[in-house]
């Protein structure tokens, strides 16, 4: 009871200015102006929003995984390094968060771009001829989002990480474990919790970004939310976008059933709260 | 994604932000403000590219809530419009912005409409008609001399023109040793002027028919497959399809293109400000902008007020002298003078050599086209 009372206004918060919005949302996707299923008829006949939904989830894939690369060896540092020089990286993993996402894309086009500081230095060293193109390229929009989400995927590693004994390392290789054999079989598991909240936290806000790729991609890299931008701001079409919205909305849910039945979300944050 | 919002940008900030802006906002000097804006601490900042907000209400003094684009556009406006209105009457502007059709929409439904007097592009106008959004405009309240000085296509049941912007070929002056595409036919050639280029989203379909030889004054009704067809030629050199007009004046200013499509106004503030770009008015597309009443405003007697006020050939002269754009008032260029008018994209002359844009048809066939420009960039 008393644990309820505590989460009421955040509850309370919730529902009013979340729950709320989206149920109108999605009611407005089959009433609009009355009911019907024109909306949702017209997104599975129109090839072409399945494909940009296709396209959508595999950057949001590529860029999990991109982050998990780049975020494992990080936070895995982060979690024995001793007190001051943890603090100090992570003051360098949470400084960005300060920096809004279109300045930080923007530096990218500055770094990056045809007459870029990059391509400046590599042609004046003559390692190149032509300038390389990053920008307005997939390349361009993997590099700038993994940078953008590089935080959100250290900082849940580090929090499993850290609670993990070093000397469970220590006995795996006193038993005859190699490093790669211990990694396996002791550290990776006992990290999971923390590599599956960081992938579900940097996939979900993959799936709606917007800004990033509409910078630094290209012709072919058309995310979900440019095309609802289009459907909400020039064309007015609120069912549609509604529509599209909801798909995404059920999409996103189905997969995470689908990860749940296969690795046991439940059982895994479970662990956490242990 | 989500966009930090709030924050306060200084007011030096505030007017890098919106010096170089023209009609929509700015991304360079914007992402510039932003840095500094973070390097003095100031923390997020907001998107909206220019240092305005939606007006909020006080009662009382007389005020009108009137949004445009911001950036210089909106400070040429001002100048223009506002100040001179204030002085004049004593009645109050609240300038907010910018511009969202999305936002008009939802003021109206809502019943909570905040913009009493907006500038909008004959597509949105057209767009929030159709669903019954808009406000007749008085034309009552206005002179019937000063009515004589537009032209009657300016005078639209829902939107009254202010000036004209061109959507037209832009090109950096050092990337072909002086020569420059004199029509799209010489865009799209990519053998004389090579390199990376950028062309509007879903759009200049009139600019692709012109390329392909059609007269300027025979693109419309568009034939949708001859454009799309002319597109898949230059697709390979277009690596940018824009949405905002900030991205291809930006886009030339750091030499990331050497070729677009652009407005004009865009172009030619930061060719003030240095940056090695000019336009060719040549088979441009001439778009017009409007004043339009959200439906809801309790303010009409102010309205009425302001439109006869800002319709007056003073005004719009006082206008193109801020910004490069054509006022839509005929009798204003009897005082403009002809080295300023030559850069104006309504100046006879270079009226003549335009397309004007088509709101209706665009209207009418804006869903489709959006559509089958998605599915052509992704390849299908």
């Amino acid at each position: 009871m008393q644990s309820v009372l505590v989460l009421a206004p955040a509850l309370v918060l919730l529902t009013l200015l979340y729950l709320l919005p989206l149920a109108q949302m999605l009611l407005r996707s089959i009433l609009d102006p009355e009911f019907t299923l024109e909306h949702y008829q017209h997104f599975f006949t129109e090839a072409v929003y399945l494909r940009v939904l296709g396209v959508t989830f595999r950057m949001a894939l590529a860029v999990t995984v991109l982050t998990l690369l780049l975020g494992f060896p990080v936070a895995y540092v982060l979690s024995t390094a001793r007190p001051r020089w943890r603090n100090i990286m992570l003051l360098a993993v949470i400084l960005p968060f300060w920096i809004s996402i279109l300045v930080r894309t923007y530096a990218w086009m500055v770094l990056l771009g045809r007459s870029g500081v990059v391509n400046e230095t590599l042609l004046r060293l003559g390692l190149v001829t032509e300038p390389i193109k990053v920008i307005n390229t997939q390349a361009g929009v993997l590099i700038g989002m993994t940078h953008i989400l590089l935080p959100y995927m250290i900082l849940p590693l580090y929090s499993v990480m850290r609670g993990i004994d070093p000397r469970l390392m220590q006995a795996a290789s006193s038993l005859g474990a190699g490093t790669w054999s211990a990694l396996r079989h002791v550290y990776l598991p006992l990290a999971m919790p923390g590599i599956v909240a960081g992938s579900i936290l940097v996939f979900i806000i993959s799936l709606g970004f917007y800004i990033t790729p509409a910078l630094l991609g290209g012709p072919r890299d058309q995310m979900v939310a440019m095309v609802i931008a289009g459907q909400v701001q020039t064309l007015l079409n609120w069912g549609f976008a509604a529509a599209i919205s909801a798909v995404l909305l059920g999409t996103t849910l189905v997969l995470f059933a689908v990860c749940n039945r296969l690795v046991g979300l439940d059982q895994m944050f479970g662990g956490i709260s242990r | 994604m989500y966009v930090p919002r709030g924050g306060h940008v200084p007011e030096d900030l505030d007017k890098l932000v919106r010096r170089p802006m023209t009609r929509r906002s700015f991304i360079g000097s914007a992402a510039r403000a932003a840095v500094a804006a973070g390097i003095f601490g100031a923390g997020n900042w907001m998107w909206a590219g220019c240092g305005t907000s939606s007006g909020g209400r006080s009662s009382g003094q007389k005020e009108l809530v009137i949004a445009s684009w911001g950036g210089a556009y909106q400070e040429a406006q001002r100048k223009a419009f506002f100040d001179p209105f204030t002085k004049e009457t004593g009645i109050k502007i609240i300038e907010a912005g910018p511009t969202d059709n999305a936002k008009i929409a939802a003021m109206v439904e809502s019943g909570n409409v905040e913009w009493d007097l907006v500038d909008n592009d004959m597509g949105g106008i057209l767009e929030l008609k159709k669903k019954d959004f808009l406000e007749p405009i008085p034309y009552d309240a206005i002179p019937q001399d000063v009515l004589d000085q537009f032209e009657d296509s300016d005078k639209d049941p829902y939107g009254f023109a202010i000036m004209w912007f061109s959507t037209c070929i832009a090109y950096r002056t050092d990337a072909f040793g002086g020569d420059y595409p004199k029509d799209w036919a010489e865009f799209w050639d990519v053998e004389r002027f090579p390199g990376p280029r950028s062309l509007q989203y879903a759009s200049n379909l009139e600019q692709a028919l012109a390329a392909d030889g059609v007269p300027i004054d025979q693109i419309y009704p568009i034939d949708i497959d001859r454009a799309f067809k002319k597109f898949d030629e230059i697709r390979e050199h277009v690596v940018k399809w824009w949405e905002t007009g900030a991205v291809p004046a930006q886009m030339l200013s750091d030499n990331e293109i050497v070729l677009a499509s652009a407005y004009n106004g865009r172009i030619g503030a930061i060719k003030e400000q240095g940056a090695p770009v000019d336009v060719n008015f040549n088979q441009g597309l001439l778009i017009g902008e409007y004043w339009m009443i959200p439906k809801g405003t309790e303010k009409l007697d102010l309205i009425k007020e302001f439109l006869a006020f800002a319709a007056q050939a003073e005004q719009h002269v006082e206008l193109s002298k801020h910004i490069l754009y054509g006022p839509a008032n005929k009798k204003a260029y009897e005082q403009i003078p002809p080295e300023r008018a030559a850069q104006l994209p309504t100046s006879p002359e270079n009226r003549a050599r335009q397309i004007i844009f088509n709101a209706e048809w665009h209207g009418e066939h804006n869903e489709e086209v959006r559509e089958r420009f998605t599915s052509w960039l992704l390849g299908g």
